[in-house]
C-alpha cells in the first residue's frame, strides 16, 4: 500500500457505505453496552503504580460536559463567538432541574421542559452584547457572566430555592423499570468466556448499581438526542449561515445574512444545551453545589472544546470525556519514572493538564478528532458522490469519467 | 472572528487559566459553611441536654451489653447484624446496609484503609497539606505503635472543593479501594454531599473538617460525626467575652462573609441568647469572591462600636488587619479561629498586625489548639515532637503549610482506631462507631479539656477554646498571647436539632 493510500474507499450514498454507517452505529452501541455494564462497578487503570479510575459515575458526569460543549460548538465552533459563560448556563439548568425534583417532585426530564426554555432566553439576553462587541471583549463579557454565577446562588433572595452554600441536595435517583433485566443481562455477561472476568463477579448488581446503568443509558439517549438536534441544525440553512457568519462576517452580511439574529439564536441554542448537561450533572451527582459552577468549569468547557476539535460534534464527545476524566486522573498521578516522588504530590493536577493543553496544540492543533480522523482517513477514506448533471454521465461512474468520449466531454 | 484566530486565544486563556489554578492560594484555614439550619442550632445550641437517666454508660457500649446487642451472629463484641445500639440515642441500622456490606472490608487484610477527598487543586489547594501530613502521621504510627499490627494507609483523591468531584470520588473509593472509613473530609458542602452515599452505604465518615452543626446528629446519622470547634460555640465564646468586659450593651459591628460559613456567625450574634447582652450596631455582608472588603470596613468604621467581629476567613483576615492597622478606631477585634494561621494571614501584615499589637488590639480569636510554627510553643514537647515527625516522615516543617493539623487530625483518627481495636470483636465499622460515639480522650497539642462524644448526649468532638490575640512581640515575631482561661463547653452542646 502506498502510503497515503487508504485501504478502503467508499463512496457516500454505496451500498458500501451505508454498510459502514451501520457498523459505525453497532460499535457505538456495543461500546455503550460495554461501559454500562463494564464500569458499574469502578474498574481501573494502573500506570507506574498510579490508579486511574473507571467507573460509570464518571462516564455520565462526562455525559452531562459533552452536552454543554455540544452547545459551545454551537456558538463558538460553528459561529465564531468566544464564549466563556457556558457554566453559567449549565449551573443555572443544574440548580432548576435539583428545585424542582427536590421541591416540587418533578421528574428529571420534564424538567427539560423548564430549563430548556429558560436557558435558551437567559442565552438570547445575554447574546445581544456579541452584536457590538467580539474577541476578547466579548469573552470577558460572557466571563464575568461566569464568574458572578456563585454570587448570585448566595443571595439571600435566592437562598431558599439554592441551598446556600451548602448546595441543594436531591434525594431523587432514577429507578429502573422492573421488568428490565439489568440484573439478569451483568449475570449473563459475566459467564461469557475470557471477557467475563471484565463483567463483575457474578453477584448481579445492587440497586444503586442498576440506578447507576440505568441513568446512565437514558443520559445516552439524551446526549444522542441534543447530538443528532445540532447535527441537523449545522447542516441546515441557518447551520451554513452560522457557518457563514464565523469565517467572515462582511461577507455574510453582503449576502443577506442577519448577524444579530444568527448570533442571539446561537447563543440562545448553547445555552439551552448548557442547562441540558446541567440536568445531567445534578441527576448522576445528586447536589447542585455553587462551588461545582465557578468560572474554572467555563474554562475547563472550552479547554474540552479545543481539545476535542472545535467546530466538530464529535470533538464534544472527546472533550467531555477529556475534562470529566483527566483532572482526576492527573491530579491521581503521584508518581512518574524519572520523577523524584514528591514532585507530584500536592495540587499538580490542574498543572499536567495545562502542559498536556499546550502540547496537544502543538501535535494535534486541530484537536484530538482530528488526529483520529488522520488514522481513519488512512484505513477507509470517504468520498462525496459526484453530482449528477442533467443531460452528462453520471461523474460517479469512473469508467465513464476516464473513459475517451466523456473526457472529450468534460 | 476567523476559526484559527478563535483557537489560539481559547488555548492561550485555557493553558494561563489551568496554571493559575494549579498555583492555588494561601488559604490554609478550613472552611465550612451552614444553610439556615443554623439557626435551629443556635437555638439549641447552647441547651445541655440532660440525658443522665437515659444516658447509656460507655462500659456498656465497649463492652457488648446485652441491651447493645439486640441480634446477629456475632460470636463476641457488638452485633455486626440488625439494629444495633452504640451509644445514647444512636442506633446502626445494619439491616439497611448493602447486600454486600462487610464490616471488616478495609481491615481484613495487614493494612487500615482511609479515605479521604479533600481539595489538592483549585483556590484551597493548601488544604492538600492537611491530607499530607495525616500521611506522615500514618507513616509513623506504622513504624512505631501500628495498629491491631496493621499499617494504616490513607487514599486520597483531590476534589478541588467541588462537590460533584468529591461524590465520585467516593462512590469510587468505595467500589474499589476497599475503603473501611473515611477521615477528615473537608467543607461543609463536600460533606453533605458524600453523607448520602456513605449513609446508604453504611461506612463511618469520621471527623468531618468543617464548623457546621450539623455533623452532631447521631440519631439520624449515627455513621457520621464532625470535628472542629462549632462556629455557633465560637461566636458565643466571643459574646460572653464582649459582655464580660464592656458590659450588658456592648456595641458590635460586623463584618460578615456572604456565605453560610459568615451567616452562621451573624446568625449566632442576632439569636443565640448567650448573645443576647450585645447590641449589634451594624453588619456588613462581603462577596466571599469580591476582591477586598475596604468598602464594607469604612462603613463599620463609622460606627466606632466597642467591638469588631469578623466573621470572615482566608485573604480577608489579612485585609481587615491592614485595614483596621491604617485608621484610629480601635475596637476590640475577634477573628473567626479559620485566621490563626500566623505564617499565612498576619506575616504578609506583619507591619499592620505590629501597629495593633503596640495598640493593645491586636484579633483575638478562640482557638482550641496550639499553633505549631507560633514561637509560643517553640519549646513545646508535643510541638517539638510534631516538628520531629514532619520532619523525619515529610521533610517539611509547620511553615510549610497545614501538615501539624494533618498530625493532629490523624492522632484522633488513630486513637477511635485503636479504642475500636482493643474492643470485644476488634476492629469493625461497628465497633469503630461504637468507640467514636463514645470517645472519651484527650491531646497534648489541645490547649486544654478533653474530646468526648456520648451519642445525642454529647456529639460535638471539639467544644473548648481559649482566647488569643496575635501580637508581634519584642523580637518582632508573630506570638499568640492568652486571654482569659480555657473555656470549656464540653457535654454543653447536646446534639443538632
Amino acid at each position: 500500500m502506498a502510503a497515503g493510500t487508504p485501504m478502503f474507499t467508499i463512496e457516500k450514498g454505496s451500498a458500501q457505505y451505508r454498510a459502514y454507517r451501520i457498523l459505525g452505529f453497532a460499535l457505538l452501541a456495543l461500546l455503550i453496552f460495554i461501559v454500562a455494564f463494564a464500569f458499574n462497578d469502578t474498574g481501573s487503570i494502573t500506570l507506574f503504580d498510579n490508579d486511574y479510575k473507571l467507573s460509570i459515575t464518571r462516564v455520565t458526569k462526562a455525559i452531562s460536559f459533552m452536552v454543554a460543549i455540544l452547545g459551545l460548538q454551537v456558538v463558538a465552533g460553528f459561529t465564531g463567538q468566544l464564549s466563556l459563560g457556558q457554566g453559567f448556563f449549565f449551573g443555572t439548568g443544574a440548580y432548576l432541574s435539583a428545585w424542582l425534583v427536590a421541591d416540587h417532585g418533578w421528574n428529571w426530564f420534564a424538567t427539560l421542559a423548564v430549563v430548556v426554555p429558560v436557558c435558551f432566553l437567559l442565552g438570547l439576553l445575554f447574546g445581544v452584547p456579541a452584536l457590538r462587541i467580539k474577541g476578547l471583549y466579548l469573552a470577558l463579557v460572557t466571563l464575568g457572566l461566569a464568574a458572578i454565577f456563585p454570587s448570585l446562588i448566595l443571595l439571600d433572595i435566592l437562598e431558599p430555592y439554592t441551598g446556600g452554600a451548602a448546595g441543594k441536595q436531591v434525594d431523587s435517583d432514577l429507578k429502573p423499570p422492573g421488568w428490565l433485566p439489568l440484573d439478569g443481562t451483568v449475570d449473563l455477561l459475566n459467564k461469557l468466556p475470557v471477557f467475563g472476568q471484565y463483567f463483575g463477579e457474578g453477584s448481579g448488581l445492587s440497586s444503586k448499581q442498576e440506578q447507576r446503568v440505568w441513568t446512565f443509558f437514558l443520559m445516552v439517549v439524551l446526549a444522542l438526542v441534543c447530538f443528532k438536534m445540532v447535527n441537523n441544525l449545522v447542516k441546515s440553512r441557518p447551520g451554513r449561515a452560522m457557518r457563514a457568519v464565523r469565517d467572515n462576517e462582511t461577507s455574510a452580511a453582503v449576502n443577506g445574512i442577519s448577524l444579530s439574529y444568527h448570533k442571539t439564536m446561537s447563543f440562545g441554542v448553547a445555552s439551552a444545551l448548557g442547562g441540558v448537561g446541567g440536568m445531567v450533572y445534578v441527576a448522576e451527582l445528586g447536589i447542585a453545589s455553587q462551588g461545582d459552577f465557578t468560572q474554572l468549569l467555563s474554562i475547563l468547557f472550552i479547554v474540552g472544546l479545543v481539545v476535542g476539535g472545535v467546530g466538530t460534534l464529535s470533538g464534544a464527545v472527546i472533550g467531555g470525556l477529556v475534562i470529566a476524566f483527566i483532572p482526576d486522573w492527573a491530579s491521581s498521578t503521584r508518581g512518574f519514572p524519572g520523577l523524584p516522588e514528591r514532585w507530584l504530590q500536592g495540587p499538580t493536577g490542574g498543572l499536567i493538564l495545562g502542559i498536556g493543553l499546550i502540547v496537544l496544540t502543538f501535535v494535534l492543533p486541530g484537536g484530538v478528532i482530528v488526529g483520529i480522523r488522520k488514522i481513519r482517513d488512512r484505513i477507509v477514506r470517504i468520498i462525496p458522490r459526484p453530482p449528477v448533471i442533467p443531460g452528462q454521465h453520471d461523474l460517479s461512474d469512473a469508467d465513464a469519467f476516464n473513459s475517451p468520449a466523456t473526457a472529450a466531454t468534460v | 472572528m476567523r476559526l484559527g484566530k478563535l483557537k489560539g486565544w481559547l488555548v492561550l486563556f485555557s493553558a494561563l487559566a489551568l496554571f493559575a489554578t494549579a498555583c492555588g492560594s494561601s488559604a490554609t484555614e478550613v472552611v465550612g459553611n451552614a444553610t439556615d439550619a443554623a439557626e435551629d442550632a443556635v437555638d439549641a445550641g447552647v441547651d445541655a441536654v440532660d440525658g443522665d437517666d437515659d444516658a447509656m454508660d460507655d462500659d456498656d457500649a465497649m463492652d457488648g451489653d446485652d441491651d447493645a446487642m439486640e441480634e446477629g451472629d456475632h460470636s463476641g463484641g457488638l452485633a455486626l447484624e440488625g439494629s444495633v445500639e452504640i451509644a445514647t440515642g444512636t442506633t446502626l441500622n445494619l439491616a439497611e446496609c448493602p447486600d454486600d456490606w462487610d464490616p471488616l472490608q478495609g481491615v481484613d487484610g495487614d493494612e487500615i484503609r482511609i479515605g479521604q477527598s479533600l481539595p489538592q487543586s483549585g483556590a484551597l489547594a493548601s488544604f492538600g497539606a492537611i491530607g499530607e501530613g495525616m500521611e506522615m502521621y500514618f507513616d509513623f504510627i506504622n513504624d512505631t505503635d501500628p495498629i491491631a499490627g496493621k499499617d494504616l494507609v490513607l487514599v486520597a483523591r483531590d476534589d478541588g472543593y467541588e462537590a460533584g468531584r468529591a461524590v465520585a470520588n467516593v462512590e469510587e473509593m468505595i467500589d474499589s479501594d476497599d475503603i473501611f472509613a473515611f477521615a477528615h473530609v473537608i467543607g461543609t458542602p463536600i460533606n453533605l454531599a458524600i453523607r448520602p452515599i456513605t449513609d446508604e452505604a453504611c461506612v463511618p465518615q469520621l471527623f468531618n473538617s468543617s464548623g457546621f452543626p450539623f455533623w452532631g446528629d447521631p440519631a439520624n446519622f449515627p455513621w457520621t460525626v464532625g470535628n472542629i470547634l462549632n462556629y455557633v460555640t465560637e461566636t458565643e465564646i466571643w459574646c460572653s467575652s464582649v459582655i464580660e468586659d464592656f458590659g450588658e450593651g456592648a456595641t458590635v459591628a460586623a463584618l460578615i462573609m456572604n456565605n453560610d460559613f459568615g451567616k452562621t456567625y451573624q446568625n449566632t450574634l442576632n439569636s443565640s441568647p448567650a448573645c443576647a447582652g450585645v447590641d449589634v450596631v451594624s453588619e456588613q455582608l462581603h462577596d466571599p469572591a469580591g476582591a477586598d472588603v475596604t468598602n464594607e470596613m469604612t462603613t463599620l468604621i463609622a460606627t466606632d462600636a466597642d467591638v469588631l467581629v469578623a466573621g470572615t476567613t482566608s485573604k480577608f483576615c489579612s485585609q481587615t488587619t491592614a485595614v483596621m492597622a491604617g485608621v484610629e478606631w480601635r475596637p476590640r477585634i475577634y477573628m473567626s479561629y479559620t485566621c490563626n494561621n500566623l505564617s499565612s494571614f498576619f506575616s504578609p501584615v506583619i507591619d499592620a498586625a505590629a501597629t495593633l499589637s503596640a495598640d493593645d488590639a491586636g484579633p483575638w480569636m478562640a482557638n482550641s489548639n496550639k499553633i505549631c510554627g507560633d514561637d509560643a510553643y517553640a519549646s513545646d514537647p508535643k510541638i517539638i515532637e510534631v516538628e520531629r515527625i514532619l520532619n523525619d516522615y515529610g521533610s517539611v516543617t509547620c511553615a510549610d503549610g497545614s501538615y501539624s493539623t494533618g498530625v493532629l487530625y490523624g492522632e484522633f483518627l488513630v486513637d477511635v482506631l485503636r479504642s475500636a481495636s482493643e474492643m470485644e470483636g476488634g476492629l469493625n465499622r461497628v465497633n469503630l462507631m461504637a468507640a467514636t460515639w463514645n470517645a472519651d480522650t484527650s491531646n497534648d497539642t489541645l490547649l486544654g479539656g478533653t474530646l468526648k462524644l456520648d451519642g445525642t448526649d454529647d456529639a460535638y468532638w471539639t467544644e473548648g477554646a481559649q482566647l488569643q490575640a496575635v501580637i508581634v512581640d519584642d523580637a518582632g515575631n508573630l506570638t499568640f498571647e492568652p486571654k482569659g482561661d480555657f473555656v470549656d463547653f464540653e457535654g454543653q452542646g447536646g446534639s443538632f436539632g
